[in-house]
């Protein structure tokens, strides 16, 4: 069998932020610091010299603490931000669920919301005509899907989310640490989803720090710290060393 | 549409985005060309963005779609009574006159101070996806054209009080071209402001006294023709002169506004909004970086 086609690909990917040192507002102080040449110590590097390829239809894990630059990944993935150094490249549409809900107005209902959301993960308003149905099942809106989204509780409004993002047609999914919505029923429907997801071929990255999750559903891991990938490996190999690495602190 | 078609390879970069094969080799598409694939790609999140921002802004007030129509009124009646019994003003019909400017200058300093703004207010769309900044610009740029067409139905009650002040001709097909320069020149500035806004946060300040500025800079209380000498055509240098300008030329007179002002118009508007863009591809970028 050929090998799949590949999806992602990180190219010595290095992404850096500003920091900033200002402690003055003095306006002395402040031209003095513009006419300053940026130099190293003005940066910080939440991913430096980053280089993987993800194939079609794998599931991969990002594993790493907080702030190791995970979400710096999806985010560069997503297309949300543009990388230092490097060359980051995609092929195929992208659903990026880095948060839930992104562009919810609190004064309009489900549907209308739902078509905010969905559009600005790319998703046409024809597509989602023929799918709001389902979405709007899936979510479990119960009597609220005529009700504004201010009146919803947290974890409808999470629902709501999570069911657009699940219903986009994409061939990558970006996932961020957002399957920890809903209580545990809902939770498990959404793994559901996702695993029918996977067995469609499609291709997915996940940050999670549930590891039983993560050995559930993905095929393989990359163990990203402080901004460098320590392991790239099939996922039990690299749930091992993590854990390895955790249990010894 | 967040991304190229399936076949091809989007390639992000250090220095902006660009589309090709799987080596990284660009396809040939020019700076003309990525505008217009830029735009057919998000037209439809542009619209739906645009369309709820304008739903959303009305849906919690009571009197919803009236406000944009009382507001000027509102102005307008103030105003006249100012000038008109105050200060005693002798031109004919000043209420008509103070409306069809404050009409477009409500849309003007509105669609600027929100484009402005836009990046900030929906921060989480700007750092959670890939829609560019531009569409987040637009979209509210482009919702206040709903609010523009609303308030001027304000202008309609007037023609009861003051009938001779008001010609219906055929030169009142000017009014749609006048209206895209018009916003031309808010989409410039506001695409401008609001990627600025994002990396100096002190441009709100500037931009709120360059509105004092420019509303006496513009012809809105007064008639263009009352502005002596070298400031009247200095004037002609300010796209919002000349916009309020024709507007009056066409609905009072009923006649074609004279080409001077016309190509002050449609050349300064649409020089603002080049300059926008300018701008805005200088800090793109950067933006979800800084917001």
């Amino acid at each position: 069998m050929s090998e799949r086609a590949l999806r992602i690909r990180f190219d010595d990917v290095g992404k850096a932020y500003r920091r900033r040192h200002l402690k003055s507002f003095l306006l002395k102080d402040i031209l003095r610091g513009l006419a300053r040449e940026e130099d190293e110590t003005d940066r910080f590097w939440a991913l430096r010299h980053v280089g993987f390829e993800v194939r079609e239809g794998e599931t991969v894990a990002v594993l790493g603490q907080n702030g190791s630059g995970k979400s710096t990944t999806l985010s560069l993935v997503a297309g949300a931000c543009h990388p230092t150094e490097g060359r980051v490249s995609v092929r195929g549409r992208i659903a990026p669920m880095l948060a839930l809900g992104v562009g919810f107005e609190p004064d309009m209902t489900a549907p209308e919301n739902a078509y905010v959301n969905a559009s600005l993960l790319g998703v046409s308003r024809e597509e989602l005509t023929e799918r709001l149905e389902v979405i709007l099942r899936f979510a479990e809106l119960g009597d609220f899907v005529d009700t504004p989204v201010r009146h919803f509780s947290t974890g409808m409004t999470a629902r709501l989310g999570f069911a657009v993002a699940m219903h986009v047609d994409a061939d990558i999914l970006l996932v961020d640490e957002v399957l920890a919505v809903g209580d545990g029923a809902f939770q498990t429907k959404c793994l559901a989803r996702i695993r029918e997801l996977h067995d469609e071929g499609r291709t997915m990255l996940f940050v999670t720090h549930d590891l039983a999750a993560a050995r559930e559903i993905c095929t393989r891991g990359i163990w990203i710290r402080e901004g460098e990938i320590a392991v790239d490996a099939p996922i039990e190999e690299c749930l091992a060393e993590y854990q390895a690495f955790l249990d010894q602190r | 549409m967040s991304s190229a078609p399936p076949s091809a390879w989007l390639h992000r970069t250090p220095r902006g985005t660009y589309i090709g094969d799987q080596d990284g080799q660009p396809a040939r598409l020019g700076g003309a060309a990525r505008l217009v694939d830029q735009l057919w790609r998000f037209r439809d999140t542009l619209y739906v963005f645009a369309a709820s921002k304008f739903r959303a802004a009305h849906r919690a007030q009571m009197l919803g779609l009236l406000w944009p129509i009382a507001y000027p009124t509102v102005l307008m009646i103030v105003m006249s009574v100012v000038f008109g019994v105050v200060f005693k003003t002798d031109i004919e019909g000043y209420p008509v006159l103070l409306m069809l400017g404050l009409v477009p200058w409500h849309f003007l300093s509105h669609a600027w101070t929100s484009g402005m703004h836009a990046l900030l207010v929906h921060a989480e769309i700007v750092k959670r996806t890939a829609v560019p900044p531009w569409v987040i610009i637009t979209g509210t740029v482009l919702s206040d054209l709903y609010n523009l067409g609303f308030s001027s139905l304000s202008v309609l009650p007037l023609i009861a009080f003051y009938p001779e002040q008001f010609h219906v001709s055929l030169a009142l097909l000017w009014l749609p071209l006048i209206v895209v320069a018009l916003v031309a020149f808010g989409l410039g500035l506001g695409l401008a402001s609001g990627v600025l806004n994002v990396v100096f946060r002190d441009t709100g300040y500037i931009v709120d006294s360059i509105l004092i500025a420019l509303f006496w800079a513009t012809p809105i209380i007064y008639p263009m023709s009352r502005v002596p000498g070298v400031g009247h055509t200095l004037m002609h240098l300010n796209p919002m002169a000349t916009i309020v300008e024709a507007i009056r030329v066409i609905v009072i007179e009923g006649a074609s506004p004279p080409d001077n002002i016309l190509i002050a118009l449609f050349g300064g508007s649409f020089g603002v909004l080049l300059f926008g863009v300018v701008v805005y591809r200088l800090f793109a970028p950067t933006v979800s970086d800084h917001v």
